[in-house]
């Protein structure tokens, strides 16, 4: 696990095994929250990497930190900014005035599918919400992390996560709404 | 609006799984109200519970290594079997002191004997009519035959005992953190390096349990307990199990009674000989019952997982467990009990 004592304590001991399987358990996550943010793998991948890169030379440091999962995402939170303040030239973009992030779609798992329709009518519904909302909504759902984690990610409090959710599902149940009566 | 706002809120704990008690009879109530919240609920909650994101197939980890300037894995982890090495000379060494002292005041013909259950699981008789069982990976070592007035053996691994009556010599075993004494008795030990708990089960007779490092820390077994003794804290815990299929290892079965998924992912580890990883502290906890003969890895997690719902994925070094993504209901507590 990824906050075991044991995991931690090995990476720390230059365990490459133990770092491998960090990678092997976080990456895709990471990949997409990235991605979330610059909206190109390639260069997703690279911020990721580079986060893989900074974790591994401090590796010393890691059982310092109290929940690496969290950590990871503020590191590549750091970088996809970074990335874009400079793509962007604009030195004022940080997590507080964020503008615009990306939803990706998610697939269904097994045999219980929505109609076509009403997941399309979710996923724009999802489209129209204000980017903070968007992220707080995608770590929720695609990433499964709790409040305090999503707090700490986008630098707010655990009530202002409360209230994008809230919005978010709002918004969403909404939509719905709209699609009964339509089609009523 | 307040009341609507709040209503949400609801869901979105619900949907967060942060929802209390109370709140979950309010939220029911608010449904049985407006059916079509409720309705709308059910959509979200499919949304929610089954669809997840897909991952790429992507090149972070060839990119984090070619940053790195090597490739992961070639300072591989020491293997199991040169952790028992280690720990075998270890013990060998702290042994030598009180074997080494016998065997120079003894006769010749008595040897400091070496059992290793190499990739099978071994029967050893000894000089006093006590059975071992030795499970795969472990090592037993002793001096044969007994001398006089001792009986000792030192053990890394897993062994049963079934050992003969004697009450004038006491019968010993010890591990890096304990001693066992015992008079007639039948009893399960598995202390594995690398692991937390050394774990002593008591199928007849009576054991006497001594941290070795303290020896006024001592408990006594009844048979159909089971002590377990923290290698961190150096405490024993001692609670009743099943006895009815002593050591079933010994047929090459895995019995697990009301133990929590780290302690099981431990032994499946030693059995697969393979690693497991628990991402979810949570899933970690989850406690099973069930026994298994010959089942694959895979088979066994699958069980597992239907029982308490949890995920697994295998990669090239192990397996993965995580928390599941999709809701099971747990159907039954105890897998083929």
């Amino acid at each position: 696990m990824i906050n075991d004592y044991h995991f931690k304590s090995g990476i720390a001991k230059s365990d490459q095994k133990k770092f491998k399987q960090l990678i092997e358990i976080t990456s895709d996550e990471l990949l997409l929250f990235a991605i979330g943010f610059v909206r190109n793998k390639e260069v997703a991948e690279e911020i990721v990497s580079d986060v893989y890169v900074k974790i591994w030379n401090n590796r010393s440091e890691i059982e310092n930190i109290l929940n690496l999962k969290s950590y990871l995402f503020i590191c590549v939170r750091n970088g996809s900014l970074s990335y874009l303040r400079k793509a962007k030239n604009d030195p004022t973009i940080s997590v507080e005035s964020l503008s615009d992030y990306h939803f990706i779609p998610v697939e269904d798992n097994n045999n219980t599918p929505i109609e076509k329709e009403t997941i399309d009518s979710i996923y724009s519904a999802i489209e129209e919400l204000p980017a903070k909302c968007k992220l707080a909504f995608t770590l929720a759902k695609i990433n499964g992390l709790k409040y305090s984690q999503i707090a700490e990610i986008m630098n707010i409090s655990e009530k202002t996560v409360n209230n994008h959710l809230v919005n978010a599902v709002q918004k969403i149940t909404e939509i719905l709404n709209v699609k009964k009566r339509r089609t009523k | 609006m307040e009341n609507k706002n709040n209503t949400y809120e609801l869901i979105t704990k619900k949907l967060t799984s942060s929802l209390s008690e109370e709140e979950k009879v309010l939220l029911d109530q608010v449904f049985t109200e407006n059916t079509e919240l409720a309705e709308n609920y059910e959509i979200l909650q499919k949304y929610w519970n089954h669809y997840f994101f897909k991952t790429y197939p992507n090149n972070i980890l060839n990119k984090t290594e070619k940053k790195l300037g090597f490739k992961f894995g070639q300072n591989k982890n020491l293997s199991l079997k040169t952790v028992y090495s280690v720990a075998a000379t270890i013990l060998l060494i702290l042994s030598l002191g009180f074997i080494g002292f016998q065997l120079l005041k003894q006769k010749p013909e008595v040897v400091l004997t070496n059992y290793y259950a190499n990739n099978s699981i071994k029967n050893i008789v000894l000089s006093d009519g006590t059975n071992v069982w030795l499970n795969k990976g472990s090592i037993l070592i002793t001096s044969q035959p007994f001398t006089e007035n001792r009986r000792e053996v030192l053990l890394v691994g897993e062994g049963y005992f079934e050992v003969e009556k004697d009450e004038t010599k006491p019968f010993y075993v010890k591990t890096a953190q304990l001693s066992t004494r015992v008079l007639g008795t039948h009893f399960n030990m598995a202390s594995y390096p690398g692991t937390k708990n050394t774990e002593v089960t008591l199928y007849e007779g009576k054991v006497e349990l001594t941290d070795a490092e303290s020896t006024s820390n001592k408990v006594v077994l009844k048979p159909g307990e089971r002590a377990t003794f923290s290698k961190e804290d150096k405490n024993f815990f001692v609670k009743d199990v099943d006895i009815s299929k002593p050591a079933a290892w010994r047929n090459g079965c895995i019995y697990f009674y009301d133990e929590d998924l780290f302690a099981i992912a431990q032994k499946l580890e030693f059995k697969f000989q393979t690693q497991i990883i628990i991402v979810d502290e949570e899933v970690g906890k989850l406690r099973f019952t069930a026994d298994f003969d010959k089942e694959t890895l895979e088979e066994i997690l699958k069980l597992l997982s239907e029982a308490h719902a949890f995920d697994f994925t295998k990669t090239q070094d192990g397996i993965i467990i995580n928390k599941a993504k999709k809701h099971i209901v747990p159907t039954t507590k105890n897998k083929r009990t």
